[in-house]
């Protein structure tokens, strides 16, 4: 494994590089991020989906995408997302390599658009245009809506609010359908420059590109005083479990379990915690898939995934309703038996294994690079750094992070009995 | 070992077909970590009928998938396990017309390409172990009966084929797994598994001549009797659509509809060109920058959950395409007046679409995933994934307004609807 990444600031900017030749793609990442608040989620998670519609120079659908179909289908898109106590606009540029379709000049073009779809809205009415806002504003509706139809996606955010009541972590990612409606044009055009203005700026490369290309090509991004990341939410203390359930006539029930964990996202132990996740529920020879499914048929899927920022592990079965609590005393033996240090050897090995197979694979793929890159940045780790962590962790290690588990909330969608 | 390169993606195809009949693909990715390997027969959901020493048999909806699931399970214990302890991730999923079983790793690749190899030719079911399977697929049944996407596709191809087996869910149903018997897994391994109903994909930063000795050398152990061609049945299916319209009730908010165009299957390189001008076709009739998704999107009856795809296989062809939306028939009133004036294509656009195409062939050969698994679909079927630069480039706009004729009959649509409760 030798793959070199460059990070440096410049003009209050952190750019990120990964010079290789060996995809046939070149993937720019262009994040602005804010604190995480309320007031501001629901504009800001509308913006995007305005901002990858149209320009002053493109002012249409069909005039922005016609020159991208063009260029060999370049992806470029807008998007929206939470990051612990951050929430980050995003704006995606994945471009096929110009010596494959003999055209040099095809990343320069694509990066035009990408300029023109960050810093040259379509403001000519003063506010974004009155008639996309509208369209979009409704289309937005009908995604909150929509996530109802998604129950896994539903009984996690149950799962959330019921952990983390009001709190920036447990907003849902699209916003509210009543904060939805007090948006307009100019309210947008105030979001759209407040992100432009106040929000730090991140930008990532991933393809055969010099660093010197890279901050000619993107010369257009302004310049900033440097700006603190505020994205680590506090530590909590779990004051006894909360339950909830509601019913809803589908066939499979879903069981969300929601767990404290006390390890700071920024320290070795947080690498270590994902040890302790995989031998939980990680990976199909887990604890949670060997008994919850394998042993007892109780489930399709059984599985646990740690997160780091929240400062939580969350733990997701479909089961038949009636077999509910008894899935739920089954996982409930299994993290028991992690915190006494019932686990093989050979269980502790293959974890490791696993995990170290995914780091690796990570360098496969420019958006999980990509990816990896901005969820480390907070531990200043490199992949090799993270494998040494992982391959010298000890039996020990798990049963002290084990501890530090505490369940906190039980969410059950009921279905059909 | 043959050994083709294909200049306008950069990409090298290693080749050998073996004695027993197994088809070998090796392709280098020089800087990659992971080696990608998939094990695939010629062998889905759909054949559930077939001839075994001179008899028609039927088997249980469902089966081929469970025999995925079953296969698995070794002597030695879970297949899994071993994969696991090799630190490499294993998988397999089961379509229509193919079942593939993989692993992608980034050590121990030889050992972990044995393992692949040497669970796949080693079936083990016992009464007891084919019984417990029964609870977690009827799980995974279940689960997919809450997912509103899956509902609205299968009933959609419900509604499209009368007779033919792509019909019927690729899980089976509750009531179908149930009545399988390890028996009829033997029955299904013996038919399908033969090496000759295979092909064998790696992909990674491997050594090919290396590579290849070791699969020759895995192969040189076992012993293959020749076999002849399998003989499936798959019904005689109507060209027509067999029902027009099928709406589903479920717990959701926003509904949802899908709309098919069913198609024939030409087979073959004939089949390829065929899909691929379908697909030229469907991009300039719905992509962003069509007149038929900007009036769509004006009249506020599109969005971004709205998607198009052409399914081709060597057994069965459909076009299709759908969104959610708050007032499906207002959709499909208006789409159906755009689309009654066969629409006029301007060379320039046809242009810009063969682009566009080719950039996304590109794009996805980052992927070492999208490449084992569409060789390999390309291979059984007789055609090679690598030609498709040269494919798209000769496509005529003639061919794409002809494809809209064919295409495009009344007769060959159906039309699925899923909807909340009333």
């Amino acid at each position: 494994m030798s793959q070199s990444f460059q990070i440096w600031k410049k003009q209050g900017t952190t750019f990120h590089l990964v010079p290789t030749e060996k995809f046939k793609t070149t993937t720019v990442l262009v994040t602005f991020s804010a604190p995480l608040e309320e007031q501001t989620l629901t504009s800001r998670a509308l913006l995007p989906y305005i901002m990858e519609k149209s320009t002053a120079a493109y002012p249409s659908m069909k005039a922005l995408r016609e020159p991208l179909e063009t260029l060999y289908d370049a992806g470029l898109y807008a998007d929206a997302s939470k990051f612990g106590e951050e929430h980050v606009i995003s704006f995606q540029l994945d471009i096929v390599r110009g010596d494959l379709v003999r055209h040099e000049t095809l990343l320069e073009e694509a990066l035009d658009l990408l300029e023109q779809m960050i810093f040259y809205p379509d403001l000519t009415e003063g506010g974004f245009r009155e008639q996309f806002v509208k369209q979009e504003k409704r289309l937005h509706a009908l995604r909150i809506s929509s996530l109802y139809d998604d129950k896994m996606r539903f009984a996690q955010q149950r799962l959330l609010e019921l952990m983390a009541p009001g709190e920036a972590v447990s907003l849902p990612s699209l916003g509210t359908l009543e904060a939805l409606e007090q948006i307009t044009s100019s309210s947008l055009r105030d979001t759209y420059r407040s992100m432009v203005e106040e929000d730090r700026i991140d930008v990532f490369v991933v393809g055969h590109v010099t660093q010197d290309e890279m901050e000619d090509a993107l010369s257009f991004l302004p310049s900033h005083a440097e700006k603190v990341s505020h994205y680590i939410p506090a530590q909590k203390q779990v004051a006894g479990v909360k339950r909830s359930s509601e019913t809803q006539p589908i066939k499979q029930g879903k069981l969300h379990l929601g767990y404290r964990v006390a390890v700071d996202p920024t320290s070795v132990d947080s690498i270590r915690m994902q040890i302790v996740n995989g031998l939980f529920g990680g990976f199909p020879h887990s604890k949670l898939f060997m008994n919850v499914r394998e042993k007892e048929s109780l489930a399709y899927y059984a599985a646990s995934r740690y997160a780091a920022l929240n400062g939580a592990l969350y733990v997701y079965a479909g089961v038949e309703t009636k077999q509910a609590e008894r899935a739920e005393t089954i996982i409930g033996e299994q993290l028991t038996d992690l915190k006494a240090g019932v686990f093989t050897d050979e269980e502790l090995t293959q974890t490791k294994a696993m995990l170290i197979n995914a780091r690796r694979q990570i360098l496969d793929q420019p958006g999980q690079l990509i990816g990896w890159l901005n969820g480390s940045k907070m531990r200043g780790l490199t992949l090799e750094d993270e494998i040494h962590i992982i391959e010298t962790a000890t039996r020990e290690d798990v049963v002290r992070l084990a501890a530090t588990i505490e369940l906190e909330a039980v969410y059950l969608l009921r279905g059909e009995e | 070992m043959e050994q083709v390169t294909y200049h306008d993606t950069d990409e090298t195809v290693f080749f050998e077909q073996l004695d027993n009949g197994l088809a070998v693909y090796l392709l280098q990715k020089k800087g990659y970590e992971k080696t990608y390997a998939t094990f695939t027969t010629r062998y889905g959901s759909i054949d559930n009928r077939f001839k075994k020493d001179e008899q028609w048999v039927n088997v249980p909806d469902g089966i081929a998938h469970f025999l995925e699931h079953k296969m698995f399970e070794s002597e030695q214990g879970d297949v899994f396990q071993q994969f696991g302890r090799l630190g490499a991730s294993a998988n397999a999923f089961t379509s229509f017309s193919r079942t593939a079983y993989l692993f992608s790793a980034t050590s121990l690749i030889e050992q972990n390409l044995e393992t692949l190899i040497d669970f796949v030719q080693d079936p083990y079911f016992t009464a007891e172990s084919v019984e417990k399977e029964k609870g977690i697929i009827t799980q995974e049944i279940q689960m997919y009966q809450d997912n509103p996407g899956w509902r609205l596709f299968f009933g959609l191809i419900e509604s499209m084929y009368a007779k033919h087996p792509v019909r019927i869910d690729i899980a089976g149903t509750p009531e179908s797994i149930n009545q399988i018997t390890a028996e009829d897994l033997y029955t299904c391994y013996q038919t399908f598994y033969h090496p000759s109903n295979m092909v064998l994909f790696v992909v990674g930063n491997i050594d090919p001549a290396e590579t290849l000795a070791l699969i020759k050398a895995n192969q040189a152990k076992k012993n293959y009797a020749d076999r002849p061609a399998i003989e499936r049945d798959y019904g005689v299916e109507p060209k027509a659509a067999a029902r027009k319209r099928v709406e589903l009730e479920l717990d959701v908010k926003t509904p949802k509809v899908l709309i098919g165009y069913k198609d024939t299957s030409l087979g073959g390189e004939e089949q390829l060109r065929r899909e691929l001008t379908s697909e030229l076709l469907l991009h300039l009739l719905f992509d962003q920058t069509s007149s038929t998704y900007l009036a769509l999107y004006e009249d506020g009856l599109i969005d971004d959950t709205f998607s198009f795809d052409y399914s081709s296989e060597e057994e069965f062809a459909f076009a299709t395409f759908g969104m959610e939306t708050e007032d499906p028939d207002r959709f499909i009133t208006v789409y159906e007046k755009l689309l009654a004036a066969r629409p006029v294509f301007e060379e320039t656009e046809v242009v810009r679409k063969r682009n566009m195409m080719q950039g996304k062939f590109l794009r996805a050969l980052n992927s070492p995933e999208f490449i084992a698994n569409q060789f390999s679909r390309h291979a059984l079927a007789g055609t090679n994934l690598f030609t498709l630069p040269t494919l798209i480039a000769s496509i005529t706009k003639e061919e794409i307004e002809a494809r809209f004729d064919e295409l495009f009959a009344l007769e060959n649509r159906s039309i699925s609807i899923v909807k909340p409760y009333a």
